[in-house]
């Protein structure tokens, strides 16, 4: 039982419930406060939805794009450094303008993040709950599932559904989405398996609470958190791997394609004496995948209970 | 239980594990080419007769439903036949040891350095807690953990390799593992008993060519090393900040030992112990970051292979590699589980 | 300074400083163990024992912590003769600070599961600190130690090691361990709770110290366990001689084998004295309170129930409410003190029924009454003691359901303590 200061048992009734818990969240700002490097990653993630969101103000598309993200080629226009008539980052081969790619690969690589991160969690959520619930068969069968997934690594997986699948961004999406849940399975079901034994669970169960009343009132909120800190992390790592794949020659086709990866990929032949073809997009995903680590990391300490005091 | 019991357990239950991969990798490569893609192919060749198409189709069991095949596919790969790489038109499996040494030269330079590196680094960043030593360690581990690895390669390329030879400084080549025209008056380069470079090299006195292994080692190295140093380094730097904080390490310190001597001799072998298998799941991410390193680098190993097989959709080889790489990882991972029994006596109960 | 007294601690404060503010761990504390003597140092969870134990071998980081305050005396042997030399503890450089730890003073733990290391052999462990400390045959020269400060063993430290087995396992055998030479192969994990206590008192003991520090040694142990290792104590302590300063919140441990006791509460001590006149007659207000607290097996407190003479109780007792008091276990209302913010005056006060104006404002200090030392305003020269105390009467603790621990009594003015003749 937390030590009521003098000043808290003064106060009465629900302000006196309340303070403990007051001081914790205080406690909690604080910290987050004190943790600059997280504060840093949260203001790049900021900036960063804020591109994704803002691009087509950031970046208008130019008169007789096919879209906003293939952008027109202008073939006398090509290979010049940053600055040049007032292109901020240079243009690429054909003279694409790689402003426009950066801003518009911004919007990819976010939703690429969020949707690819959110499905692994989901299903690794709903695996790992079953397993570490259950027990028994269900367990063990997951569990072999699992490891064998977890068996390989994952760009090497990746890149394996992705010939199963051919080209293209969709297939890479996918290609992640069903290689990326085992992580969360694992993890949901250690911290199922520990809450499981939990005294106030068995106490729940005596009272004669259902399965899914223990689920959703106990088990979910303490997993949260982990969760959490694993998504944010994995948002990320998610957007490095599709960014490689990309790269490798997976991706979208078409040099003028505005996705990170692809303008690395298509830079790389003539980076020699034209380091911005290469450097800026890439720059994008390094800044990109060290905001939410940021970000990650922070928050990893800040909900970290043994961390706490 | 013995060490060495623990080991044969360990690999017992290896088999359903390599099992599985065995399927999956079957499965992609069959999902890929629909199983009849070969038939097709067959099919459309002039050169060959309705009944030589026949015939060859029977032969290979195309016609056969998958489970079938996939059996077929087991025991062609237990007999040694992985199939034909069509990329380099050669035999998968001569392929694979042709190619190994330099991989495994690579990755090996890459991990040690990321290991002789990381474990110290991630020390001092625990001893020094939160002091400037503490604060830029961690946030060059974050940039290591962050950074995509091809465009490190390029970058390293880019300013290490091109822009410094333009200052005059040709110090890092650009490409592959020694000088092809050096290679003309240096024999050990190509000959060598092991072909591990850095080895041949020296058996043979060979300090001009060993000279320039070493140079063309530099970038790919560091690059596939760097993302595992970071890993490494942030791993140790934990595990060393809650083993330190642990009731053993004060009471080391109230033996009045020194405090250098509490913490690398009481508290670093404990805190190496989750260290272990963090290196070992980094050696997964060190076979992927091979294959774009050694793309980027064009170094002769199996991940350039890989690369190029990918691209041009040679069935063999991308199986041939991802079995491989599977195989590898798994035996790692024993091997780390092993070392880890060896480190820690208490998981020997086991 | 007398010379039967081996650590005097004087005046000593220790700070933490957190998020919340700053913790005010110890606030004063003033103790002295004499040569040869036990002494029991007793109080609830949070009050400061343990970090007073820290203290003497300054085991407490120092960035968070803080002395502001204070002396910690310690009379250490020079050379091999007879002849000492006081030296304050807390302001000795590190070098030194490490030659007393392990060997004139040390120090063994609360949880005897985690505090051995898992991955070294339990011999390592208790040859290491006579190596550290003892002359075994073989000389270590810079090389060996420079290895050992990079975590490696040289063959020569290996061979100093086996030259402290024979001591070690000797050590064993006094604690009464029946095969020793087995037990240094081990791994702690391989033992049980028990046995890895008695290596650690095997520690402790191995450099024959002046003082043995044991904070809340039974503590994590079962209770059969437990009587084991307080029997092994006690024999100990009349075999090797060395002070022990015994921490504890359990006052029969404290009984068995304590020669003085010590009270402390929020951080400062309130009472001091003989073991004996410590438990008989205890002078103040929470040590009565602590030591009524005691459940007895035959229901109600001990001493619950007044039958001495007391002029204020009511006259009659019923059958009835005397078998209720017996039955009533008195318990000290109210909790710790949070020593972010301390109470102003005695640390006491808020719980205190026998509180009064001069307690919320003025700090007790350590006086003489009868045979011990408190720290109590009711021991002021111009207060007169309340008959409850002087007859340990702890009824005064039981308290109608529903009262406030943090309301000073109210029904106690100074004006009625002074002068007042016996009521």
């Amino acid at each position: 039982m937390v030590a009521l200061t003098e000043k808290e048992v003064r106060l009465t009734g629900f302000r006196a419930a309340m303070a403990p818990r007051l001081r914790e969240w205080k406690y909690g700002l604080y910290r987050l406060w004190q943790s600059k490097l997280a504060i840093v990653g949260l203001a790049l993630v900021v900036l960063y939805v804020a591109v994704a969101l803002f691009a087509p103000l950031i970046s208008p598309s130019e008169a007789g794009s096919l879209d906003d993200y293939r952008m027109r080629l202008h073939f006398s226009e090509g290979l010049q450094p940053p600055g040049w008539h007032g292109k901020p980052f240079g243009t690429g081969e054909n003279g694409i303008d790689l402003f426009h790619g950066v801003v518009w690969g911004t919007r990819i690589s976010m939703v690429m993040g969020l949707a690819i991160t959110a499905f692994g969690a989901v299903v690794g959520t709903i695996l790992g709950g079953l397993a570490g619930y259950f027990g028994g068969k269900t367990d063990e069968a997951i569990m072999r599932l699992t490891d064998v997934f977890l068996a390989m690594p994952i760009l090497i997986l990746a890149m394996a559904v992705t010939v199963a699948l051919g080209p293209g961004l969709f297939n890479i999406g996918l290609a992640l989405a069903l290689t990326w849940w085992p992580s969360y399975t694992r993890l949901v079901r250690g911290t199922v398996l520990s809450i499981r034994e939990n005294q106030y669970v068995e106490a729940a169960r005596a009272v004669g609470a259902s399965d899914m009343r223990i689920i959703l009132r106990h088990i979910i909120p303490n997993s949260l958190s982990p969760i959490l800190v694993q998504a944010t992390l994995d948002i990320g790592s998610v957007v490095l791997l599709s960014a490689a794949l990309s790269f490798i020659g997976f991706g979208p086709s078409g040099s003028n394609f505005s996705e990170w990866g692809n303008l690395v990929s298509r830079g790389q032949s003539y980076m020699l004496g034209h380091w911005w073809v290469v450097t800026i997009p890439g720059l994008a995903i390094f800044g990109f995948v060290l905001a939410f680590n940021l970000l990650g990391d922070g928050l990893r300490d800040l909900l970290d209970p043994r961390l706490r005091k | 239980m013995a060490l060495w019991q623990y080991v044969a357990r360990r690999l017992v239950l290896l088999v359903p594990v390599l099992l599985g991969i065995s399927v999956i990798t079957f499965g992609l490569a069959w999902f890929a080419t629909h199983g009849h893609l070969e038939v097709q192919y067959l099919r459309q060749s002039d050169r060959l007769h309705e009944d030589q198409v026949q015939r060859i189709i029977q032969q290979h069991g195309f016609d056969k439903p998958a489970y079938v095949q996939y059996f077929l596919y087991l025991k062609d790969v237990l007999h040694g036949d992985l199939g034909l790489s069509t990329s380099v038109n050669d035999p998968v499996l001569d392929v694979i040891k042709s190619k190994f040494p330099a991989s495994v030269e690579l990755a090996l330079v890459a991990m040690v350095f990321a290991v002789l590196l990381g474990i110290p680094w991630g020390i001092l960043s625990a001893t020094r807690r939160d002091k400037p030593a503490d604060h830029v360690t961690r946030f060059l581990a974050l940039s290591g953990v962050s950074v995509p690895v091809f465009w490190l390669a390029l970058i390293l390329q880019l300013f290490l390799s091109y822009y410094l030879s333009q200052q005059g400084f040709s110090w890092f080549p650009l490409f592959g593992r020694y000088d092809a025209i050096l290679a003309g008056s240096h024999p050990s380069l190509l000959n060598g008993p092991t072909h591990f470079l850095l080895v041949d090299t020296l058996l043979a006195g060979d300090l001009v060519a060993f000279g320039d292994v070493v140079r063309h080692l530099v970038l790919p190295g560091f690059t596939l090393g760097f993302v595992t140093l970071a890993i490494i380094t942030r791993m140790m730097r934990a595990s060393m900040l809650e083993v330190l904080g642990l009731d053993y390490v004060r009471t080391a310190r109230a033996k009045g030992l020194e405090e250098k001597v509490v913490v690398n001799r009481h508290a670093r072998r404990n805190a190496l112990i989750p260290t272990t298998t963090v290196i070992g799941l980094s050696l997964g991410s060190l076979m992927g970051g091979a294959v774009l390193t050694e793309t980027i680098f064009q170094w002769p190993g199996l991940g350039y292979w890989a690369a190029k097989g990918i691209l041009s959709v040679d069935t063999a080889a991308i199986m041939g590699f991802v079995g491989l790489t599977a195989l590898i990882y798994v035996l790692a991972n024993l091997l780390v589980d092993v070392i880890y029994a060896y480190l820690d006596p208490r998981v020997r109960l086991d | 300074m007398d010379d039967d007294k081996l650590l005097e601690i004087k005046d000593l404060h220790l700070h933490f400083h957190t998020y919340g503010g700053t913790v005010k761990a110890l606030r004063g504390v003033n103790l002295a163990i004499k040569h040869g003597e036990t002494l029991g140092l007793v109080g609830e969870s949070g009050c400061g024992k343990s970090q007073t134990a820290m203290s003497l071998l300054q085991l407490t980081p120092k960035p968070p912590a803080e002395y502001p305050q204070g002396e910690i005396l310690y009379h250490r042997k020079v050379g091999r003769g007879s002849e000492r030399k006081w030296i304050d503890i807390l302001r000795l450089p590190e070098p030194d600070l490490r030659r007393i730890r392990g060997n004139d003073i040390s120090m063994i733990f609360q949880e005897p599961m985690t505090s051995l290391n898992p991955v070294l052999p339990c011999g390592e462990q208790i040859c290491e600190v006579i190596v550290q400390h003892q002359d075994v045959g073989v000389k270590l020269r810079a090389w060996d130690r420079f290895w050992l400060r990079r975590g490696f063993k040289t063959r020569r430290y290996g061979k100093a090691l086996e030259g402290a087995a024979p001591r070690a396992i000797g050590m064993l055998r006094d604690i009464g361990i029946p095969d020793p030479e087995g037990l240094m192969e081990r791994y702690p994990h391989e033992l049980s709770g028990g046995m890895r206590q008695r290596v650690m008192i095997a520690i402790g003991l191995s450099c024959d110290p002046d003082l043995l520090v044991a904070d809340e040694p039974t503590t994590a142990l079962d209770v059969t366990i437990q009587a084991q290792i307080m029997d092994l104590m006690r024999s100990l302590k009349t075999r090797v001689g060395a002070s022990i300063l015994l921490i504890t919140h359990h006052l029969g441990v404290v009984a068995e084998m304590a020669d003085r006791i010590a009270v402390m509460y929020a951080g400062r001590i309130v009472e001091e004295g003989p073991a004996v006149d410590v438990f008989k007659a205890p002078k103040h207000p929470y040590t009565l309170g602590l030591l009524n607290s005691i459940p007895d097996l035959k229901g109600g407190s001990e001493e619950g129930g007044a039958d001495g003479a007391d002029a204020g109780a009511p006259a009659v007792q019923t059958a009835q409410e005397r078998s209720r008091r017996r039955r009533d276990l008195p318990v000290i209302p109210g909790t710790v003190p949070n020593l972010l913010n301390p109470p102003a005056g005695c640390s006491y006060h808020p719980r205190c029924p026998f509180a009064f104006e001069r307690c919320r404002v003025k700090v007790p200090e350590l006086q003489k009454a009868e045979g011990q030392m408190v720290a109590c305003h009711l021991y002021d020269p111009d207060i007169t003691v309340p008959a409850a105390l002087r007859n340990k009467d702890a009824s005064v603790y039981l308290r109608p359901p529903g009262a406030d621990g943090f309301n000073p009594n109210p029904t106690v003015k100074e004006s009625d303590l002074g002068g007042r003749a016996e009521a």
